[in-house]
């Protein structure tokens, strides 16, 4: 591909060059370098066309314009004595003389591609250059303008000219000027001869040098504003040694002087063309068509120069500058590709770095959960061992509550007598019931605030810990979930997916978060709806009672002392039923006493309590899991970027390889157009 | 000190940050939220003031020359109260806002300051209360005084709603539109010779001057509640720069010891 045989066949070049130049194209998009999109899609319309770009480039008021029309045999661009072209205005070859204007955002137009409009050539000057200003209004608007026009020359060499705002005009259009020389294949440099090669021209020329753009040719115009041939010829001379000059101090200060590579700078570049001429005269004589005001004009010089130049020089110098370009696109990509593998690295670091630091909150959750469940094991035993001393108070209490009934309910003898006495039972039964569970109530809340008194002052049943463990669950959860994506909101408040404890503890168990700012919490392992159960004696047991003094009774009525004695008689009564009813809860303690059941009951309040912590170390395990996978997943993701960035660099390094190598065939290839075109060298 | 303890401060630091730039989050917003209510300012007030027209007592020998300007006074005065009490509601819902609010953020910092408190305390299990002792109690002392769980807000905290609230009225109520009112100019002319017509007259000149003051006021107005609510969210920042400061001590201090967590370190006083 590389041999200076295959460099002829620049048709095969050029398809390899735009299969790179479409790989550099996808990685910009890839890389989202959306700078590099536009200069390489541009490039690459350029290669696909094989259109020769050449740039007339040049400080303002040097008659740019007047020269391309000169050259074009046609006043086509407006041309004026103040600066005029504020845009970049390409001259291509077009069957019916048109313009197309490209609009930086937004046209009139407003169709398919990039917004334009069409305009007919006579109002170019109302859209590209600074004469008036809504003129000038417009062209800021513009990006370029691309005047068609039928011009057999342009067709035949598949060249355009681009006309250039004017250097140190405004620095908008300046920076213009040097932004198109990026994308160009020669340029053509336009000097005054009245102000020969002022310090800013020679500073852009060595711009044009650093940017490959060597082979310059140079243009003097308005040499017909000098007086004489002689003071024409020295003013050529001046600016000939001048650029020289230029081009050798450039060449020591880049390459060193004496070096191989300054001598190779130099053979290339060292011996500028230069050509007079008067743009003005020029197109003057064309319309009177006088050939001897054409040739005093210059333009006929000029033209075989360029002639020349398209002959000899102008393949190698296209792939030149498009590998120069194909260079330079890669270069910025291998940096874009570089900090984009380090950003990702980075990233990863710090997201392994997140992921830590959330797993050993995470484990510290754990532990302290697991902390919290050994704490109510110990709390449970501590608990059924205060009830030890409680149960025998409760039931004294009931006992005594039933029994203060059974002396207190007013009662007449004659209630007792056989006919009045069920239906007497049946209500004394229901007081003794309600007594009972008066008792029951009673006792129940007092034996909650006993409990509750000793878990404030034993650490295994202070509830503060299982509270702020609930609390510092649903906080840390939701800022770790935060962190894997899983929460949004104000700081860690995000609501997570995960159940909250308070909220299950609070629902299901009875649980009482504190209040704000209060240091007391107090744990509420079971309420008092189910305390009040577990001491509640049952009906049947009065009803009993009831039944068992049935039949002393009854015996009673029969006796001696029932007849004498009714005074006696309600007395009697009340001491059978004690007796009976003592009996009665005698035995039912005896069957179940009410320590066991009420040990039975704190065991399952804390057992609910210790399953709602068993599925909070749950929700904190699934979390870590939740977090590895999280973890895997963004480092394999990692890991596939970063492979991909690779081979993303490799395949731009064998790109700028390939170019450079071409760029390096291309040189030699100018440099052997030299030793070809030496005897054949047009005078400059 | 070992890894995991290492990374686990680290997460604690982390989560102060969280949470005061989430702070700062909730004085914008506070901040935003003031000035919403603003754009009611003009009508809340305008409405007072008709009220104020409605609630007073004018006999059509009020209107006689000789009698308007001992009448007068009485207008003015109750249609300066009417506004200002007005203001003074406005600026207690505002007030109110603000402190649920600030009680929606300091319950979301006192579960900070527990995760903090239980966190460093599992880290290092010896001194009592954790890393930063003081943290979770001034964190839940400043939960409780904007009102804490409470919707609506407990008596306490209403009553501190309605002390705080004075200085922020007398912003909505520019002393200059007092003045203003209770001054005979902004009357049009003469009075009109009965009832209905003057009221009408009166409304349309209060309209007018609540209006134009409160206009001329605007931006002194925004740059007052912005100030409000920069103060109380100051207020509250200062307590828990403190909060923050001793639990960052704590925490670099537990970074620093030697040796692996819990095991040996000495007990914070």
């Amino acid at each position: 591909m590389t041999d200076i045989s295959s460099l002829s066949d620049y048709r095969l070049l050029a398809f390899r060059l735009a299969g790179d130049l479409e790989t550099l194209r996808g990685l910009a998009d890839d890389l989202r370098l959306a700078s590099l999109v536009s200069p390489i899609e541009e490039l690459l319309a350029r290669v696909r066309s094989h259109i020769f770009s050449v740039a007339v480039v040049g400080e303002f008021k040097r008659g740019k314009s007047t020269f391309i029309n000169a050259l074009l045999g046609h006043a086509i661009l407006p041309s004026d004595i103040a600066p005029a072209s504020a845009t970049l205005n390409r001259v291509t070859y077009g069957r019916e003389p048109r313009v197309r204007v490209f609009y930086r955002d937004g046209g009139s137009d407003g169709g398919e591609g990039e917004p334009h409009e069409d305009i007919p050539i006579g109002q170019l000057a109302e859209y590209v250059t600074k004469l008036t200003p809504q003129a000038e209004a417009i062209a800021s608007r513009i990006r370029e303008a691309v005047v068609y026009y039928p011009l057999p020359y342009l067709q035949t060499n598949n060249l355009d000219f681009i006309d250039t705002p004017g250097l140190n005009d405004e620095l908008g259009q300046t920076e213009i000027t040097m932004e198109v020389l990026g994308r160009v294949d020669a340029a053509i440099m336009v000097i005054m001869a009245t102000s020969p090669f002022a310090d800013s021209e020679r500073a852009f020329l060595e711009r044009l040098l650093a940017q490959g753009l060597g082979r310059v040719i140079f243009v003097v115009t308005g040499l017909d504003r000098l007086a004489s041939a002689e003071q024409r010829q020295r003013v050529l001379q001046h600016i000939t040694s001048q650029i020289g000059e230029t081009i050798r101090a450039y060449a020591a200060e880049r390459h060193g002087a004496g070096t191989p590579e300054g001598e190779a700078f130099l053979r290339r570049y060292g011996r500028p063309v230069v050509c007079g001429m008067s743009g003005y005269q020029a197109l003057q004589a064309l319309q009177q068509n006088s050939q001897a005001g054409l040739d005093e004009s210059g333009l006929p010089a000029f033209s075989r120069v360029l002639d020349h130049y398209m002959a000899y020089e102008r393949g190698a110098q296209m792939l030149l500058t498009q590998t120069s370009q194909i260079v330079k696109f890669g270069e910025v990509m291998l940096k874009e590709i570089d900090r984009e593998a380090a950003a990702r690295r980075q990233q990863q670091q710090q997201t392994e770095i997140a992921a830590e630091v959330s797993r050993a909150l995470l484990e510290s959750l754990r532990a302290l959960g697991q902390a919290e469940l050994r704490r109510l094991a110990a709390a449970t035993e501590r608990a059924k061992a205060a009830a030890q001393p409680l149960a025998p108070v409760v039931d004294k209490a009931a006992r005594e509550a039933i029994l203060n009934a059974i002396g207190t309910t007013p009662m007449a003898s004659a209630s007792l007598e056989a006919a009045r006495y069920d239906s007497f039972a049946k209500e004394l039964g229901g007081r003794l019931v309600a007594a009972s569970q008066a008792a029951a109530a009673a006792n129940g809340p007092r034996l909650l605030q006993d409990l509750m008194a000793l878990g404030r002052s034993e650490k295994v049943l202070d509830a503060r810990p299982l509270v702020h463990f609930a609390i510092n669950l649903d906080y840390t959860l939701r800022f770790v979930r935060a962190g894997l994506g899983g929460a949004a909101g104000g700081g860690a408040g995000g609501a997570g997916a995960v159940p909250s404890l308070q909220a299950s503890l609070r629902r299901q168990a009875g649980f009482a978060p504190p209040k704000a700012g209060e240091a007391q919490a107090d744990l509420v392992f079971f309420d008092q709806a189910a305390v009040t159960a577990v001491l509640s004696l049952p009906p049947q047991l009065v009803e009993a009672a009831l039944q068992a003094v049935a039949q002393p009774l009854a015996q009673q009525r029969t006796s001696m002392t029932w007849q004498i004695a009714e005074s006696l008689r309600v007395n009697n009564y009340r001491g059978l039923l004690r007796r009976a009813m003592l009996k009665e809860l005698d035995d039912y303690y005896r069957a179940a006493p009410t320590l066991p059941r009420l040990q039975a009951q704190i065991q399952t309040a804390f057992e609910e309590l210790q399953k709602h912590v068993t599925s909070a170390i749950n929700a904190v395990q699934d979390t870590l899991g939740e977090l590895r996978a999280h973890g895997e997943r963004e480092a394999a993701m990692a890991e596939r970027d970063l492979d991909a960035l690779q081979h993303a660099r490799q395949e731009v390094q064998e790109i700028i390889q390939r170019a450079t190598d071409l760029q390096r065939r291309s040189e030699e290839l100018l440099d052997l157009a030299d030793q070809l075109s030496s005897q054949d060298q047009p005078a400059g | 000190m070992d890894e995991n303890a290492r990374l686990v401060l680290q997460g604690l630091r982390q989560m102060t940050q969280v949470e005061l730039a989430a702070l700062d989050a909730a004085r914008a917003a506070a901040q935003a939220q003031a000035r919403q209510a603003l754009e009611q300012l003009p009508e809340r007030l305008k409405l007072a003031a008709r009220q104020g027209v409605a609630d007073t007592d004018l006999t059509p020998d009020d209107f006689a020359e000789v009698n308007w300007p001992a009448a007068f006074p009485r207008l003015a005065r109750r249609v300066a109260a009417r506004t200002g009490l007005a203001a003074q509601q406005m600026a207690v819902t505002l007030q109110r806002q603000l402190f649920q609010q600030l009680a929606g953020r300091t319950a979301m910092l006192y579960s900070f300051g527990v995760a903090v408190d239980q966190l460093s305390g599992a880290l290092m299990p010896t001194p009592p209360g954790g890393a930063a002792p003081g943290l979770l109690s001034q964190l839940g002392a400043e939960w409780a005084r904007y009102g804490g769980a409470n919707e609506p807000l407990d008596a306490q905290t209403e009553q501190l709603v309605a002390g705080t609230s004075g200085r922020l009225a007398a912003r909505l109520m520019p002393p200059s539109l007092e003045r203003r009112l209770l001054s005979a100019d902004w009357l049009p002319g003469a009075p009109p010779n009965n009832a209905a017509a003057l009221r009408q007259a009166v409304t349309a000149a209060l309209d007018r001057l609540i209006e134009q003051d409160l206009r001329d006021h605007r931006a002194e107005l925004e740059l007052a509640l912005d100030n409000h609510v920069q103060l109380v969210f100051d207020e509250l920042a200062r307590t828990l720069d403190q909060c923050f400061a001793a639990a960052r001590q704590a925490l670099d201090d537990e970074a620093t010891q030697p040796g692996p967590a819990g095991a040996g370190s000495p007990a914070s006083p």
